[in-house]
């Protein structure tokens, strides 16, 4: 029952009691806990937050964003930090869902000192929490893909991956490029797995494909035989799919034993996350699975400057299982924002996040007189001799549009068996018009 | 920092009105509500539904509204009486007909369905994604987001969980919250007594689910969202585990448990230093340490912190009256001066002060003795491939004590059983007073003045032995639900009945123990308290199965002496007995049983004389 | 039509894996009156043990029977080490569940700090299924099948044929009056905790194996479809948690085939249908509250 449990809101419950007895007591034991690292440098650090999950269903994510947090904060600390300060992570676990998440925002957000933006908040808690966020005045950058902010107006608001509308027409798009006609849907019932099956579906229809079947699993079940069977008799030449890692894995296991020949696997980007590849994997074999899934995902070069120290500090990480997150595009992204906000803070000149927070804008957008910078180092430099820059990361160009979308280019990867947890093959490009076209 | 503390102080209160439900539920009723966040989902979803305004569609990524637009504090409202009325349902299709333990498993297959069932139909309150967007009261107070209204929220969940804290006040301590607390104790005692257990714990549980719905709303309407993964199953235990830390059945217990569980091992666990490889190492410890810290209570201090307390009752005139609580002071206000001679229903029935031949008095014994009080004709009961008791026939006249003897495994407690109606007969009739009550359950048969004991002590032990003879009580009337709103409806009879069982507890030396609880007496007392409660109920026929078991040798003669009063003073008695000279020096006639079927009858004497008899009785 | 005899056939092996874990389960319960929630954790428990003994190099035999005896040790621990002497300490059956509870929890979460909540898998090689008339089966889901009836008959026997099982049914019954009798209940009760936590390990092992993978969470859904099939048949009934089994396993695949979304919710409804029509489940006797 481990995960699934949730110490939940009853915890609050209690701190509340603390609160009202001694509010004081419980402010300074915040700061404590929060400026840890207070001992080595002679200025407070700035603590950026990880609000995601690290327990429940989705307890993979906050791990996801919180290691590349420490890599990068451990290179922007190397590479002598910001403005004087140092810079550490904090992790907030939202739990996944907005209970839960209301009041754990407003603790990170109140409680945490020189608290300078947040990585965050995921899919559940994001309609809730991001307007707590921003009313505090906090920089944030969500890991949702909920298309419901694609045309939202909140100016701490910072969205670096496209939303998941993108990802499941780029899918389309990437599998009709590939000469697929005929597709099974089959989606886990998670909140974050249905938001693609109508987008998908639009988008597949429009470019003259055929959907043969389209099922939604119910998660942890002992047994999708049926469902497999049924899919195998409506002949698809690829499933198009994303469900949590046991399901899917068990479904393909199933799915497996009926057949000779496995489909094709076309997966959105949430099926590129080690614990899903792991699963899948090991249910069906991973060199198996290496050869017939394909995945959507926002570009990434998976090579460069950026990718490269991405992935050795990553690696460098005391954290449990760091090398599962090295070809995660969630986890560039990670490590891109916090790159983002130590460059816009030194160009502000400011680590106030109302001041500094529209240089989050600037420090990204096209602008033909700025140097492109790959690191922080580069562009710490660049900054220092005047000049404005344009910082390129590991998951390539950021552009945030009048929404604070990035809407992106995306490329359909596919993973090969190489090395501890796979390496990437990029297939295809797909470009941010042949996107919009469609959705 | 205010959003952060008037945040918790608003899920502090909100909590509170859940933990005052799951009480009334687990602590008060006794039913073990494993499915408690359901109820709780119900009424934050339906206030979320009845909130959302017809502009609510967020672009088409809500689906489930119904824009209905209600305004504060109708929500709220709306939440509370359909959780309620879902309780009401769960209540009658899982209390009505299982046993306890076997509701829980329902109850619990319940919660974790219901969630499957919601994420499964995405058309259902949006699926997995759940509802967000939901404007809350915030428009009737400030926009969100201001302080201000942090704190006015804040002031209208104080205000709530007020009200259900005086609901719960209510409900608990009045004497219908008395007989469910009998019910939580022994649920076959207080059937016995008269008790409809089954509605008792319906309602309770209803109003369980009213306080749970009441609470969601106020979740709902405070965070605006509401999603399947904020009310999966394992919440339920969480606050299992507060209430039974805090104290179970003690309503500010289980208050204070809430707090200490999650200050060890929640809130506070976060402000340590990071600890372990990962944030998610440390949820798993969280976890273990819940565990123990469960365990550890369980076994240490199964009452909690703060136990349930025992109410104290004070009787005015008597001498005995030890230290009295404030409560039972209030209730003898201004009604010192009753009528004692008050003739009929009233009076007490062993008052009979000597074993003269005093008239029968109360409604209860028969007009005349000597009449047929009980009759029972071919009674059969059958228990998989054996014949426990087969065509006994039997009758008992009034004012008489008739004796049932036999060896072990003779039928007789089956018998009785069948007598009192917690056991049904598979052919034969049951005619009281001429009355056929064959079909009708134990406590109706209660009601009409068929009550029984049980062979094994069956005391209510966490009520005092004051509250116990009151339970005994048969006044509809002023144990109704609506009773625990009217005080003045019940508040005047309880003090004569305080009065009754004062009487009783004398007459059986135990008035200087009315204040401890029953379940901390011996053996013979407990026997005594559970016939005094008895004859609280003013019983025309008393079925008494073996009151000398498990008794000190050297009190079963005090016991034989208050039967025989208790039959001079005019109730009919039949007794299963194992020890032949307390039948001998109590009942007139006397019945055999033997394999299930009645051998013979008369006087012991009598009996001593014939073979079979003997031969069955000491051989067999 | 063809779809609904795979479905059937595919039902018969989710109601194997059903059946071993719910008369466990339901053995339990029927000797000790616990309602055991642990059991899903003792489950997952064998499931890593037999993943060791594979490591180890003991065969797919050897796997079964490791996860049997460690869910079996286990599970005698537990009994003997917390539940029975909160049974002794206080009758009631309310706070005993939260007991078990607290060991599921305190079980789960150890297990998952200790191997952390990554993937594992039997490494077995892959398996296609052969048609057995409109069926198909792999001879992993044969062997699981097999397993079951045999262990399914087994416990028959025992129960029925063997003077050992008539003392257990006995301690069942009447655990006070078998042990007036000379029935020596404690060993009565400590068997039938072997024998139950030996159904659970296997319950636990056959899943990882058709699932292909396994966390320290798996198992967690499976636990209440297990408690679903255990009370449609009747609790503390052992033929009758066969027969809720083959109901629950059977209909929720044949339900997917029209509506996959709601393979879950149809244990649910089955038991509601069923709570309604005979409340002490199928072949449940006395289960109803007198009054």
């Amino acid at each position: 029952m481990a995960t699934q449990m949730k110490v939940s809101r009853w915890s609050r419950f209690v701190a509340s009691a603390l609160l009202v007895v001694g509010g004081t007591l419980l402010a300074s034991f915040g700061t404590a806990g929060a400026s840890g690292a207070r001992a080595k440098s002679s200025s407070v650090p700035l603590t950026v937050g990880v609000f995601s999950s690290f327990s429940g269903a989705n307890a993979s994510f906050g791990p996801e964003s919180y290691d590349p947090c420490l890599a990068a904060a451990a290179i922007v600390n190397s590479d002598g930090g910001v403005l004087g300060h140092q810079l550490t992570c904090k992790a907030a676990d939202s739990r996944g869902d907005p209970v839960d998440g209301v009041p754990e925002a407003h603790k990170l957000a109140s409680t945490t000192s020189n608290l300078v933006g947040v990585i965050g908040p995921d899919g559940g808690t994001a309609p809730t929490v991001v307007p707590i966020f921003g009313a505090a005045h906090l920089p944030m950058f969500p890991t949702t893909g909920s298309s419901e902010f694609n045309r939202q107006t909140d100016k701490y608001f910072w969205r670096v991956l496209p939303p998941d509308v993108a990802t499941a027409t780029a899918l389309a798009i990437a599998a009709h490029g590939a000469g697929i006609t005929r597709v099974a849907s089959v989606f886990g019932d998670a909140a974050t797995n249905e938001t693609n099956i109508v987008p998908f579906a639009n988008a597949f229809k429009k470019l003259g494909g055929k959907i043969a079947i389209s099922l939604v699993l119910p998660s942890g079940q002992p047994s999708y035989s049926t469902q497999a069977a049924q899919v195998l008799a409506a002949h698809p030449q690829a499933i198009v799919t994303e469900a949590d890692p046991q399901t899917e894995a068990t479904f393909m296991k199933d799915l497996q034993q009926l057949t000779h020949k496995l489909p094709l696997i076309y997966g959105t980007s949430g099926t590129q996350y080690a614990a899903w590849t792991s699963a899948v994997g090991l249910a069906i074999g991973a060199k198996l699975l290496a050869s017939i899934h394909y995945t959507a995902t926002p570009f990434s070069p998976f090579s460069g400057v950026a990718y490269k120290l991405f992935k050795s500090s990553l690696l460098k990480t005391h954290t449990s299982n760091p090398a599962q997150f090295e070809t995660d595009i969630f986890a560039m992204a990670a490590f891109d924002t916090v790159n983002i906000m130590a460059l816009a803070m030194i160009e502000a000149k400011s680590t106030n996040p109302v001041v500094y927070n529209p240089f989050i804008e600037k420090v990204t957008e096209l602008n033909a007189k700025a140097v492109v910078v790959n690191t922080f180092a580069q562009g710490k430099a660049a900054l220092a001799t005047g000049k404005s820059i344009r910082y390129v990361g590991a998951t390539g160009s950021v552009v945030f549009n009048k929404y604070h979308n990035s809407p992106g280019e995306f490329a359909l990867v596919k993973y090969t068996t190489k090395g501890a947890s796979g390496a990437v093959q990029v297939v295809k490009l797909i470009s941010t018009a042949e996107i919009s076209k469609l959705s | 920092m205010t959003y952060y503390v008037g945040t918790l102080l608003i899920y502090l209160l909100i909590d509170g009105v859940a933990a005052l439900g799951l009480n009334l539920q687990y602590g008060v009723a006794g039913i073990l509500s494993l499915g408690f966040i359901v109820f709780q989902a119900a009424g934050a979803y339906v206030a979320a539904i009845v909130t959302l305004g017809p502009d609510s569609g967020n672009g088409g990524f809500q689906q489930y509204i119904g824009g209905y637009h209600w305004p504060f504090p109708l929500p709220v409202l709306a939440a509370g009486l359909v959780a309620g009325a879902l309780a009401a349902l769960v209540g009658v299709v899982v209390l009505r007909k299982l046993r306890r333990d076997y509701q829980a498993m329902v109850m619990l297959v319940t919660a974790v369905f219901a969630t499957a069932l919601i994420e499964g139909v995405t058309t259902l309150f949006n699926g997995s994604t759940g509802i967000a967007l939901v404007p809350g009261p915030a428009k009737w107070f400030n926009h969100f987001g201001s302080e201000d209204f942090i704190w006015l929220y804040a002031a209208w969940c104080f205000v709530l969980l007020a009200a259900a804290y005086w609901i719960s006040l209510r409900v608990t301590e009045s004497p219908w919250g008395r007989s469910l607390r009998a019910a939580r104790d022994n649920e076959a005692a207080a059937s016995a007594l008269g008790k409809d257990v089954v509605r008792l714990q319906i309602i309770a549980f209803t109003i369980g689910g009213v306080l749970a719905g009441i609470s969601g709303a106020l979740l709902v309407e405070y965070i605006g969202a509401w999603a399947p993964s904020g009310w999966l199953y394992p919440e339920t235990f969480v606050l299992f585990t507060a209430i039974v830390v805090g104290g179970t059945g003690n309503r500010r217990g289980v208050i204070l448990g809430t707090f200490l569980i999650s200050i060890a091992i929640g809130e506070g666990s976060t402000y340590l230093p990071t600890f372990g490889p990962s944030p998610v190492f440390e949820a798993s410890m969280q976890w273990v340490l819940i565990g123990l810290i469960t365990l550890v209570m369980l076994w240490f201090r199964p009452q909690g912190i703060l136990p349930e307390r025992p109410r104290r009752y004070r009787h005015p005139s008597s001498a005995l009256a030890t230290s009295s609580g404030d409560r039972a002071a209030s209730w003898d206000k201004g009604v010192r001066a009753r009528d004692r001679e008050m003739n009929g229903d009233d009076a007490p029935l062993m008052m009979a002060e000597s074993t003269d031949s005093s008239p029968p008095q109360g409604h209860a014994p028969s007009e005349h003795p000597g009449d047929l009080v009980l009759r029972a004709e071919g009674l059969s009961r059958r228990f998989g491939g054996v014949l426990a008791v087969e065509s006994a026939t039997l009758e008992a006249h009034a004012g008489t004590c008739v004796g049932l003897i036999g060896p072990n495994g003779a039928g007789k407690s089956t018998l009785l059983n069948m007598l009192a109606g917690s056991e049904r007969s598979d052919s034969g009739r049951i005619l009281v007073d001429g009355e056929d009550v064959t079909g009708l359950p134990a406590h109706k048969r209660a009601r009409l003045g068929v009550v029984r004991t049980f062979q094994l002590a069956s005391e209510f032990p966490k009520l005092t032995v004051m509250e116990n003879l009151l339970v005994g009580s048969r006044d509809r009337d002023m144990n109704s639900f609506a009773g625990c709103f009217w005080g003045r409806r019940w508040r005047r009879k309880e003090v004569e009945l305080i009065d009754r069982a004062w009487a009783l507890l004398e007459r059986v030396n135990l008035a200087s123990k009315s204040d401890q609880l029953a379940g901390t007496l011996s053996g013979g007392e407990r026997r005594l308290v559970e016939i005094a409660r008895a004859l609280m109920t003013e019983p025309k026929l008393l079925l008494l199965d073996e009151p000398t078991a498990g008794v000190n040798p050297g009190r079963i003669r005090e016991i034989e002496d208050h039967l025989r009063s208790i039959v001079d003073a005019g109730v009919t008695v039949l007794l299963v007995e194992h020890q032949l000279e307390v039948v001998d020096r109590v009942c007139d006639n006397v019945y055999v049983m033997a394999n299930g079927s009645v051998l013979a009858s008369g006087t012991l004497a009598e009996l001593r004389k014939r073979e079979d008899v003997l031969s069955a009785y000491f051989s067999g | 039509m063809q779809i609904y005899y795979q479905a059937f056939g595919f039902g018969i092996v989710t109601a194997a894996l059903l059946a071993v874990g719910a008369v466990g389960f339901t053995l339990q319960f029927a000797v000790s009156n616990v309602f055991n929630l642990a059991y899903g954790s003792v489950m997952v428990v064998a499931m890593y043990a037999a993943y060791v003994s594979l490591n180890h190099g003991a065969g797919l035999w050897g796997a079964l029977a490791v996860g049997g005896i460690t869910g079996s040790v286990l599970s005698y621990l537990i009994n003997r080490l917390v539940y029975r002497h909160f049974v002794r300490k206080q009758a009631n059956r309310f706070t005993i569940v939260l007991v078990t509870l607290a060991v599921a929890l305190m079980m789960a979460n150890l297990l998952e700090g200790i191997v952390g909540d990554n993937f594992f898998s039997y490494q077995l090689p892959t398996q296609i299924a052969y048609a057995f008339g409109p069926f198909r089966f792999t001879n992993y889901e044969t062997i699981i099948v097999g397993v079951a009836v045999v262990a399914m008959v087994a416990v028959q026997a025992l129960l029925r044929g063997t003077k050992l099982g008539s003392a257990m049914r006995a301690t069942a019954e009447n655990s006070d009056l078998a042990g007036n009798c000379g029935v020596p209940t404690d060993r009565m009760e400590d068997i039938a905790w072997l024998i139950s936590g030996f159904l659970c390990g296997l319950a636990g092992v056959s899943l990882a194996l058709t699932i292909g993978q396994f966390t320290p969470t798996t198992g967690n859904v499976f636990l209440v479809t297990i408690i679903a099939a255990a009370v449609v048949g009747g609790v503390g009934r052992p033929v009758g948690a066969i027969l809720g089994a083959l109901i629950v396993g059977v209909s929720e695949e044949i339900v997917a085939v029209p509506a996959s979304e709601y393979q879950v919710v149809v244990g649910f409804a089955l038991l509601i249908l069923v709570l309604l029509l005979r409340p002490q489940g199928i072949l449940g006797t006395a289960q109803v509250r007198s009054g």
